[in-house]
């Protein structure tokens, strides 16, 4: 395997690992709601 | 195997060949004919000038069909050039000629001038003139005229197979075609010949006994 | 035969009394002084002087004399050209081994070919040529090649100023070059050699790494074609390996249902649920929020995941609507009943869900076949949640593809600007399909 196809498979399996990891905490940086989205909205209660 | 005494210095002259009239004395460079009075003189052989062929007398190989070995050699000049043909004696007793120019290397056979020529031997040999680029069947290939050249005999050294007078020319011209087949038509004042084989790589010959030069090792593909 | 201690011979030049190094001696005609460039005749045992010269030469890349080994075999440079079409200029170096012969070593523009001298002519094939089953298409044509500048030894009459008719074929990392006089045609085939491999044999400067905004030689290599070659089965497999986790990961689980009902234009109405217990560290939840009711109108339901011990609050909301009627076309509608929210990294916790809906009527403007409103015009809207524990992110895994293939897109990038600048050079008819397919091929 040359150096190249090495450092793309290294990267590849970053991409994978990213993925596995976000998956693992439920995340995506597309989800409509919850830690990410809104997040600039105030956090605590707004309800009784 | 035939020794006889050199007639000018006496040395020990072998004639390794059944066939071949004229040797090259090793020490005093006369030309010794054998012939069925023994030996006798026929004149002295130019010094060669100092070359780096890898081959040298005594070299052994493969081409053929056969294992060869090399007895004497002819070096060629004209205007833009020299080049070297060693003399091969072949397994069978015959014999044909190794051309080494511009580091490559030719194997050669003389064939019968006679049957069926290709019209350029045969304006060859009337001595009327052919240009680069004209192409012929020759031994049942085709091939096409690389070069004219009027040749002449600079040196010799070993087995002849020829009297090879002193300042002896020639017409040479070298045919070529596209499978890597070389031919080669000679007339000299004793006649036309035509000798047909092809271009071989050193390595491809396997050859033995190379002569080692000070300096350079033997590539790995002929050691 | 004597015994020789060197097979180099030395003679002093005729002009400029410099040493000069004969070291093919029996091949070698021509002979260049590489200190004033003066043509010496050795055929002549004089040593004739053949043109006199006072320039001084320049220090060559490769020193006269200097060896170097290229692919097992030791070869020594003894003589240099320099040469020019009217277009580029390039240097040539002949090497010698006297047991392997002649090769020349190609410079131009910084990189380096090894060319041997064919003793077959090649196959014509169209306007191909082929050798030992190698196609090469034409490149270059109707170029004339001239000598401007020589050092060294060579074995034929070489001078300044003597010209050859020259075309070339390629094919990727390989040149097939035709040169002929009145005499004679020579065909010679060349290697382009990585810069690892020259600078092993030979120590001279790295040849410099293409950039767009570079021409590439007529036979350079791409190096973007092997890279994509080796990368793409592990795009591949990275693609499958994705769709793997894609399938394996995200099921929503447990799911429970609530409902919320509201009455159009009426007050908000806020309805909490619980309790949400979430067991991992985080998790995702989806919200699937379905009216189905809703007509001529919408409902906005907010939705909020309040930990009952933080009382952090994540947040989403969803929007349903429909509307329908009858025009010219025929009947339409727009607008969905559902909507799946997903709220992701959610800290473990048992939560409440915090439930707002307002819903809106838009009433009376439309009368239709369809419209139930007529009836009852401000009937209650029911709002049926299903909340399930885990989110499958469709978007996550695009994502993910599209990061992996952006390094290989690059590559293509790169390629096709490297083969576009190095075809622009071509003769004859410009570049088509199959000089593309061709410069994917490997050397």
């Amino acid at each position: 395997m040359s150096r190249s196809s090495f450092l793309y498979a290294l990267w590849c399996m970053a991409v994978l690992g990213l993925y596995l990891f976000a998956a693992s905490q439920g995340y995506s940086p597309f989800a409509d709601g919850g830690r990410t989205a809104g997040a600039y909205r105030a956090y605590g209660p707004h309800h009784k | 195997m035939q020794t006889v005494a050199c007639p000018t210095c006496g040395a020990e002259v072998t004639f390794r060949s059944p066939a071949l009239p004229v040797r090259v004395c090793d020490y005093c460079r006369t030309l010794v004919i054998r012939d069925s009075r023994g030996a006798s003189k026929m004149g002295e052989a130019a010094v060669l000038p100092f070359d780096i062929s890898p081959i040298q007398i005594g070299t052994q190989g493969h081409c053929f069909d056969q294992s060869f070995t090399i007895i004497g050699r002819v070096r060629w000049a004209w205007d833009d050039g020299a080049w070297n043909e060693w003399l091969m004696l072949l397994a069978d007793g015959t014999h044909g000629w190794l051309g080494e120019a511009m580091g490559q290397f030719m194997v050669l056979r003389e064939v019968e001038l006679s049957g069926s020529l290709a019209q350029v031997i045969r304006r060859l040999m009337n001595d009327t003139p052919v240009q680069p680029g004209e192409s012929g069947n020759i031994a049942g290939h085709s091939y096409e005229v690389a070069d004219i050249r009027t040749v002449r005999c600079i040196g010799c050294e070993g087995e002849l197979p020829f009297t090879a007078p002193i300042g002896w020319e020639a017409v040479s011209v070298d045919f070529r075609n596209r499978d890597g087949r070389c031919a080669s038509f000679q007339k000299d004042r004793l006649g036309p010949t035509l000798y047909v084989g092809h271009y071989v790589t050193l390595a491809s010959l396997q050859p033995r006994n190379l002569r080692l030069l000070p300096g350079w090792s033997l590539p790995a593909d002929v050691a | 035969m004597s015994p020789e201690d060197n097979s180099v011979r030395t003679l002093s030049c005729p002009a400029c009394g410099g040493t000069i190094a004969m070291r093919a001696a029996g091949y070698t005609v021509t002979l260049a002084c590489e200190y004033c460039g003066t043509l010496i005749d050795a055929t002549d045992p004089d040593a004739r002087i053949i043109t006199r010269y006072h320039e001084t030469q320049a220090s060559l890349a490769i020193p006269l004399g200097t060896r170097g080994t290229l692919r097992g075999v030791e070869w020594e440079a003894i003589g240099w050209l320099q040469r020019s079409d009217g277009w580029a200029i390039w240097e040539e170096y002949l090497l010698f081994n006297p047991y392997a012969g002649y090769r020349w070593l190609i410079a131009q523009n910084g990189q380096w070919t090894l060319g041997m001298m064919l003793t077959a002519a090649p196959q014509r094939d169209g306007s191909d040529m082929i050798v030992a089953g190698r196609r090469f298409s034409p490149f270059y044509s109707g170029n004339t090649a001239r000598v401007t500048r020589v050092a060294g030894e060579f074995y034929w009459r070489v001078k300044v100023g003597e010209q050859v008719r020259a075309s070339d074929y390629v094919r990727p990392g390989f040149m097939l070059s035709l040169e002929q006089d009145e005499q004679e045609k020579s065909w010679t085939i060349g290697e382009w050699l990585a810069p690892r491999e020259i600078r092993a044999a030979f120590d001279v400067a790295p040849p410099p790494m293409w950039m767009p905004g570079m021409t590439p030689l007529a036979h350079q290599p791409s190096p973007y074609a092997r890279r994509i070659k080796g990368w793409w089965p592990i795009a591949a497999l990275s693609f499958l390996a994705l769709l793997l986790l894609l399938t394996l990961f995200g099921r929503a689980m447990q799911p429970q249902t609530f409902a919320v009902t509201a009455v159009p234009d009426g007050p908000a109405v806020s309805q909490t649920f619980g309790p949400i217990v979430l067991p991992l560290g985080r998790q995702a939840m989806t919200v699937e929020a379905t009216t189905p009711g809703v007509e001529q109108g919408w409902v906005d339901v907010d939705v909020a995941f309040v930990d009952r011990k933080t009382q952090d609050s994540y947040d989403a909301y969803a929007l349903n609507e429909h509307y329908s009627g009858r025009d010219s076309d025929g009947y339409w509608s727009e607008g969905s009943r559902s909507q799946t929210l997903k709220v992701a990294s959610l800290p473990a916790g048992t939560y409440d869900l915090v439930v707002d809906v307002q819903a809106h009527h838009w009433g009376g403007a439309v009368s239709s076949v369809w419209d139930q409103s007529t009836e009852s015009e401000k009937s209650p809207v029911e709002v049926v949640l299903t909340v399930a524990r885990g989110a499958r992110f469709a978007s996550n895994f695009w994502l993910a593809v599209l990061m992996i293939l952006i390094p290989p897109l690059l590559m293509l990038l790169l390629h096709i600007l490297f083969e576009n600048a190095r075809m622009a050079q071509k003769d004859g008819s410009p570049a088509d399909a199959d000089d593309w397919l061709q410069g994917m091929q490997s050397p």
